[in-house]
């Protein structure tokens, strides 16, 4: 047997990082010290030094941050109380340090319900110039909220904080930062979050290793150093961000199982022993692991970031060609990159079990295409779909296709876009990158222009107006159905130059690490009243370019249909309605004109 | 619901046990759609009068000229001068200046409430998204004359009129708890009138459908004729003071619901009959869990939202025997008013004549004769066992004591609670009734999840979540995990709906937008 010499102590620290592991000490803050000695320092991000640069730049003031677990509020009090000179509680109560000028509660929800009123109302005093201090309150905008009076400052700054990121009084004297609004996924900040995981100094304990050629979870680190995958992940983690919120510490769990997959040195290094150079395949490689593969449908269902990952389908959707590129991969006619990812012998991520053999991709594309045997071909086919409980062989392979051989597909937006449920994000991050650059596309906006037409009012071909529906059609309209709607009455439309494109927020600061994966659409009413908006998750995009492109409805209990709803009822409620009744027929709307009825009523038609 | 004297001996007939227990008692055939729109017809004949000077308005609205040309159906036929008129609206054909007449009545078709479409045209109904779209259900009749010369009988079609067919007066009763708040619902009495107003100013928002209904009025709709008598019965049934939880709660649901400016007024008349059947069916619920003497750890309603597979999921099999429970514990309350009914007649001394049905049919059936034998069992049993007797009575051919029990199932499903078939229904809100609840909630407040789920459950014996459940039966036979998870589905479900949103730590603020 080998002996387990060759211990890496960053798998275990990364395995600590992981909510999914039963010891999950490293996932939090405060018994992470063991997993920070190993991984080295705190990710540098915007937030620690906005917070740092406002305790160093005042001698009174009110820091409030809000957020999910794990979004790093902990960390910035550490800062905050750095910055201060003085030393972080380890309670959560409120802490007057430094003779009173400092005031430090670092989670209200660990405050008895009584007390914590009485904290608030110290943060009002600072606020109102009776104590000078600097106080930082971590808060649960949950609790937080009932305890700020209607039209306080405090309160509307917490408010603009939900929605904006970032919420700051005069001379930032209160400053609240929503950390839930911070994104890894900006270009800045995410290879520092994977250099956290798999930077190659943490990596240099492998060597000597009597697995090293084999083992996967070394491998898999090596792969999320390589600028393709790096690459082709943001883009998933950018839109499993924008349908949820993504906090750090769901981030590392994510980036910790699929660099490990829940495997440690010494579990490896077993079955390697136990089964030798079959003993992994890709169901064990990064591709595979990053979005849910070896966890149980629970676990997956108790990450939202996880989830959201899931849900993408990358590798879900067929592409004639990439499955093509399977049987051909040792064909000179392949591109290389897809030539590369068909394996070569000793390459772990490329191994698939079929027929009770370790084969690789390309090796198993052969098998299907050429072997004489028909039972052979017919137990490998089998095998494509379905491999006992994990995916087929054809899902594996076209999520390496993604990971890896991008370039093949003209990079990771159009993979994303062939290979996934998402087939729009491409389309929707170059919108974006427009209007980062002052340009409104208007090709885009008369396609979602003209998919809104078509969920809202059942005109298809409409794209020069936006037609807002009478509220009582679109209560009674079934998004969800594939049936073609009826002619629907249109309560007024909003020509199409008023109708504008925007990045998601308003605000543009560098409080906050961000990264735009969304876009606003503005509805400008008439001359006085407040414009109506909508925030475009990249699942609603694909929903409105999926209506305009091929008339498809996003489903009947989809959050895209409140959303519709709601933002109609936004702008609806603000317009001048037609005085007359004009009825969506086709592309045109036609106005109904009304009859005579005392003739009619008389009997002359 | 028929009227009754008071001074007469106590009868134990199916619609008498109904309404002994209930007060507002639903027919099974009475969905919440038909419920609704009796409501809102009573409201909407009855604006401006005066009901300490003036008799209540019947809500016998006929609506045929516009219903016509929605349903595509000559509610006209069998009237002389308007039979042509009517064949041109229900064909969609343009008459005397009128353009696209064809496409508007394609486009009214989207707001036929597809629930309705069971039986013949003369009971479809429309969403009641406005004044112009609410009529009572009709029905037609033969006339059969002898031809003069062949001697043969010949049958013509006589005008279509309102008539009680699926609507049968539980609307009524609902109308007059806002309208004219009997004297127990004093307190409430302004909110009352709030929500009859905000009720009737949505009904007549500005609309296409206004100029519609202005273009197409029925001549024969101008005159508000009085109540009948069955409907007066129905009307004066709410000043039992029986029904001051359901009239408390229907109040306070209208007026949250309609002054709710999140939604239009479209969608807030849709909100308020969902939550007005919610509304009933928790009275029907209530009303039996008190006379079965049902203990507190068994009254409430268990929704799932965990979207697992039956087979392992916990919460579902709760949740559809929760539903099986209260199903049983109307049975039980119908039984136990039978025997009441039983006993107080006996110690009247009126003997059992005219006991289980109101009059005598002219060939007897199989529920009369059946009847008939235990009305004779019971007059020579000189010491009856009122309970075998009651338990006999409820188990009579046709069905007629289980009609009010099927109507709480046929109210839950109709407004969105109630999914499934047989022994595996079970309560999981649609996301239009999950939109009312949070529509009814309390002063448009910001609520954080644990207190809505509070709230759900004192205002409708809903649980959902581990807390909830305390003091109930399921604290033994759920998990705490299992119904910790279900109730993150149904958070989850809220955020989904653009009904709340997820702040920090799990915090769920529902009615918050961001």
């Amino acid at each position: 047997m080998t002996p387990l010499a060759h211990v890496n102590p960053t798998v275990d620290a990364l395995n600590r990082l992981s909510i999914l592991q039963a010891h999950q000490g490293g996932a939090y803050r405060e018994h992470s010290a063991e997993s920070r000695a190993v991984l080295g320092e705190d990710i540098e991000t915007a937030a620690q030094a906005t917070v740092d640069r406002w305790v160093r730049g005042r001698s009174s003031g009110v820091l409030i941050l809000t957020g999910n677990a794990g979004t790093g509020k902990t960390a910035l009090a550490e800062v905050f109380c750095a910055a201060a000179g003085v030393d972080a509680p380890t309670v959560d109560g409120l802490r007057v340090l430094a003779d009173g000028r400092m005031l430090v509660c670092k989670d209200l929800s660990g405050v008895p319900e009584m007390r914590r009123g009485a904290i608030v109302g110290q943060a009002r005093r600072i606020i109102d110039g009776e104590v000078e201090a600097l106080m930082l309150l971590c808060a649960n905008e949950g609790v937080l909220t009932p305890l700020l009076a209607e039209g306080e400052q405090l309160q509307l700054l917490v408010e603009q904080a939900l929605v904006e990121a970032v919420g700051a009084g005069p001379d930032d004297k209160i400053l609240v930062l929503n950390m839930n609004r911070q994104r890894w996924t900006g270009e800045r900040i995410w290879p520092r979050l994977l250099d956290y995981a798999v930077g190659e100094a943490k990596w240099a304990a492998c060597s000597g290793c009597p697995v090293f050629e084999h083992c996967p979870i070394r491998r898999n680190a090596a792969a999320l150093r390589r600028p393709e995958p790096r690459e082709a992940l943001r883009h998933l983690m950018q839109i499993a961000s924008a349908e949820t919120v993504a906090p750090l510490r769901e981030m590392l769990t994510v980036v910790s199982h699929g660099v490990t997959g829940g495997a440690t040195c010494g579990s490896v290094i077993e079955r390697y022993d136990r089964e030798g150079r079959g003993a992994f395949t890709a169901a064990e490689a990064y591709f595979n692991l990053l979005v849910g593969g070896g966890l149980a449908a629970e676990d997956v269902e108790s990450v939202p970031v996880f989830r959201a990952l899931a849900a993408i389908g990358i590798g879900e959707a067929t592409d004639l060609q990439a499955d093509a590129w399977l049987r051909e991969a040792r064909s000179s006619s392949v591109p290389e990159s897809v030539a590369s990812a068909g394996g070569s012998d000793g390459d772990v991520h490329a191994q698939v079990l079929v027929i009770r053999k370790t084969l690789t991709f390309a090796e198993v594309g052969e098998l299907i295409t050429v072997d004489p045997d028909r039972i052979r071909v017919e137990e490998a086919l089998r095998g494509m779909l379905a491999a006992g409980s994990g995916p087929g062989y054809l899902k594996l392979w076209r999520r390496r296709l993604y990971f890896e051989a991008h370039t093949a597909f003209g990079g990771a937006r159009s993979a994303l876009g062939r290979l996934s449920h998402y087939r729009s994000f491409g389309l929707m991050l170059g919108t974006i990158d427009e209007l980062k650059s002052g340009r409104e596309p208007t090709g885009v906006r008369k396609r979602l222009v003209q998919g809104l037409n078509f969920l809202g009012a059942g005109m298809p071909a409409s794209a020069g107006e936006l037609h807002l529906p009478d509220p009582g059609m679109t209560a009674a309209r079934d998004l969800g159905s594939f049936l073609p709607p009826p002619p629907l009455v249109v309560s007024g439309s909003i020509p199409i130059d008023r109708v504008h494109l925007g990045r998601e927020r308003a605000q543009e600061h560098d409080l906050l690490d961000h990264d735009d994966i969304r876009i606003r659409i503005t509805v400008e009413q008439s001359a006085g009243s407040a414009p109506g908006s909508m925030i475009v998750s990249p699942s609603l995009f694909e929903a409105l370019i999926g209506a305009a492109d091929y008339c498809t409805p996003p489903g009947p209990d989809a959050p895209e249909s409140a959303e519709l709803g709601q933002f109609y009822a936004r702008v609806q409620s603000t317009i001048d309605s037609f005085t007359q009744i004009r009825i969506a027929d086709g592309g045109a709307l036609k106005i109904f004109c009304e009859p005579n009825m005392d003739e009619a009523l008389d009997g002359r038609f | 619901m028929a009227a009754s004297d008071p001074a007469a001996p106590p009868s134990a007939t199916a619609n008498a046990v109904a309404r002994r227990l209930f007060v507002a008692a639903p027919d099974r055939d009475e969905r919440t759609q038909q419920v609704a729109m009796e409501m809102l017809l009573t409201i909407s004949q009855n604006q401006g009068v005066d009901f300490s000077s003036q008799k209540p308005r019947t809500p016998r609205r006929a609506n045929v000229l516009l219903r016509s040309l929605a349903l595509g159906h000559n509610f006209l036929a069998g009237k002389p001068q308007l039979e042509a008129l009517g064949a041109r609206l229900a064909a969609g054909e343009d008459f005397s200046g009128s353009e696209n007449l064809g496409l508007v009545q394609q486009s009214l078709r989207a707001l036929v409430d597809s629930d309705t479409l069971r039986g013949g045209a003369a009971t479809h109904l429309m969403l009641p998204v406005h004044d112009s779209l609410l009529w009572y259900d009709v029905r037609s009749r033969t006339s059969s004359t002898a031809d003069p010369i062949t001697k043969r009988r010949v049958s013509r079609p006589l005008p279509y009129r309102p008539q009680r067919v699926l609507m049968r007066g539980t609307g009524i009763t609902l109308a007059r708890l806002l309208l004219h708040p009997p004297d127990y619902l004093g307190p409430v009495a302004d909110d009352a009138r709030r929500a009859c107003g905000a009720i009737t100013k949505a009904l007549s928002a500005d609309s296409p459908f206004a100029k519609l209904g202005t273009a197409l009025k029925d001549p024969e709709d101008a005159d508000r004729a009085i109540m009948g008598d069955e409907e007066l019965a129905s009307w004066d049934a709410a000043a039992d003071p029986k029904l001051k939880g359901l009239g408390e709660r229907l109040i306070r649901h209208a007026v949250a619901v309609m002054e709710d400016d999140a939604h239009p007024a479209q969608v807030r008349l849709l909100n308020l009959r969902r939550v007005l059947a919610l509304d009933l069916a928790w009275h029907l619920a209530q009303a039996s869990w008190t006379a079965a003497g049902v203990p507190e750890s068994q009254r409430y309603l268990l929704l799932c939202h965990s979207p697992k597979e039956r087979a392992v999921n916990r919460v579902r099999v709760l949740s559809e025997e929760s539903y099986q429970l209260n199903h049983q514990f109307m049975t039980r309350a119908v039984i136990a008013t039978i025997r009441e009914t039983m006993e107080k007649r006996s110690s009247s001394g009126a003997g059992w004549a005219d006991f289980f049905l109101e009059r005598k049919p002219l060939k007897p059936t199989p529920s009369s004769r059946y009847f008939e034998e235990l009305r004779s069992a019971m007059a020579a049993d000189p010491n009856p066992d009122f309970s075998v007797y009651a338990h006999k009575t409820f188990e009579a051919p046709g069905d007629g004591y289980v009609r009010p029990v099927d109507a709480f199932r046929v109210l839950l499903e109709s407004c969105g609670l109630l999914l499934g078939t047989g022994r595996w229904r079970y309560f999981r809100p649609s996301p239009g009734l999950l939109t009312a609840l949070v529509s009814a909630r309390p002063g448009r407040a910001v609520m954080d999840a644990d207190e809505f789920l509070r709230w759900l459950r004192s205002e409708w014996s809903i649980v959902i979540g581990e807390y909830e459940a305390a003091g109930t039966r399921l604290v033994d036979r759920a998990e705490g995990s299992a119904l910790q998870h279900n109730r993150e589905y149904f958070e989850r479900d809220l955020v989904h709906n653009g009904l709340a949103t997820a702040l920090s730590d799990q915090t769920v603020m529902v009615g918050m937008r961001v």
